[in-house]
């Protein structure tokens, strides 16, 4: 898409959208929201910026959000062993209702949405891929 | 003695009977209204039998319910009752669900590449 004016202004949204995904994501404990709708802002925001700046990154970005979240999940299962995902083995770590006072479910949170944004970008590719 | 069971039995017989043995014609247009009807009975005297939303003696109204609503703050130290259950108490429950999403993606990625 060759538009000015979109690609100027999108320059500056796009970090508001991928903040807002970020908050969405870590506040999922304190205020409605978590990984599945924060992790589908930030896909929609990446997939914003590949309609309009073109798939110059897209061999570099590729399947990097998956792995990624592939290496939590096996890194978690390694570290904790049987524990892994057990209710309240992490219990609380702080103050309720503050940003850092949960153990897991941030991290669960975390492995989600880069997991959706992850589909959401898989699918664009898809479909872009067949022209 | 219940018959239910016998009952039910008997019409997913008939069923089979209808769907792959029965010829066209109107003998089986006729037999296929019965078993809607049948069907459609037993769905309305089921949702008939359906205890009131919100009732105080609904069976979904256990310990399980107060645990969660006592206990959310104190176990997991999230305010949001509803993340507490997905994430912590039913953490092994999202796994599967994850794994879930990422394996339709995973197919519909492999069917559509494919042609």
């Amino acid at each position: 898409m060759d538009d000015y004016i979109t690609r100027v202004v999108f320059r500056y949204v796009l970090l508001f959208i991928l903040l807002y995904g970020l908050y969405i994501i870590l506040h999922g404990h304190v205020s409605p929201g978590g990984g599945f709708a924060g992790g589908m802002v930030i896909g929609m925001g990446l997939l914003l910026y590949f309609l309009l700046f073109g798939l110059e990154w897209r061999a570099k970005l590729r399947r990097l959000p998956m792995d990624v979240a592939l290496v939590f999940i096996g890194l978690g299962g390694i570290l904790e062993a049987v524990k892994f995902l057990l209710p309240h083995e992490h219990g609380p770590v702080g103050m309720p209702g503050t940003l850092f006072s949960v153990g897991i479910i941030s991290v669960v949170n975390f492995g989600i949405g880069l997991l959706v944004a992850s589909t959401i970008l898989s699918i664009f590719y898809l479909l872009v891929e067949e022209d | 003695m219940d018959l239910t069971p016998i009952v039910g039995v008997a019409l997913l017989l008939l069923m089979a009977y209808v769907f792959f043995y029965l010829p066209v014609g109107r003998v089986r247009q006729l037999l296929v209204v019965v078993i809607i009807l049948i069907i459609s009975y037993a769905l309305l005297v089921t949702v008939a039998e359906m205890p009131t939303f919100g009732a105080e003696d609904v069976p979904a109204r256990n310990y399980v319910a107060e645990r969660y609503i006592e206990g959310t703050v104190r176990d997991t130290g999230a305010v949001n009752a509803i993340t507490a259950v997905i994430m912590d108490y039913r953490a092994f429950d999202t796994l599967g669900e994850v794994t879930v999403l990422f394996v339709a993606i995973a197919a519909a990625l492999a069917t559509l590449r494919a042609h």
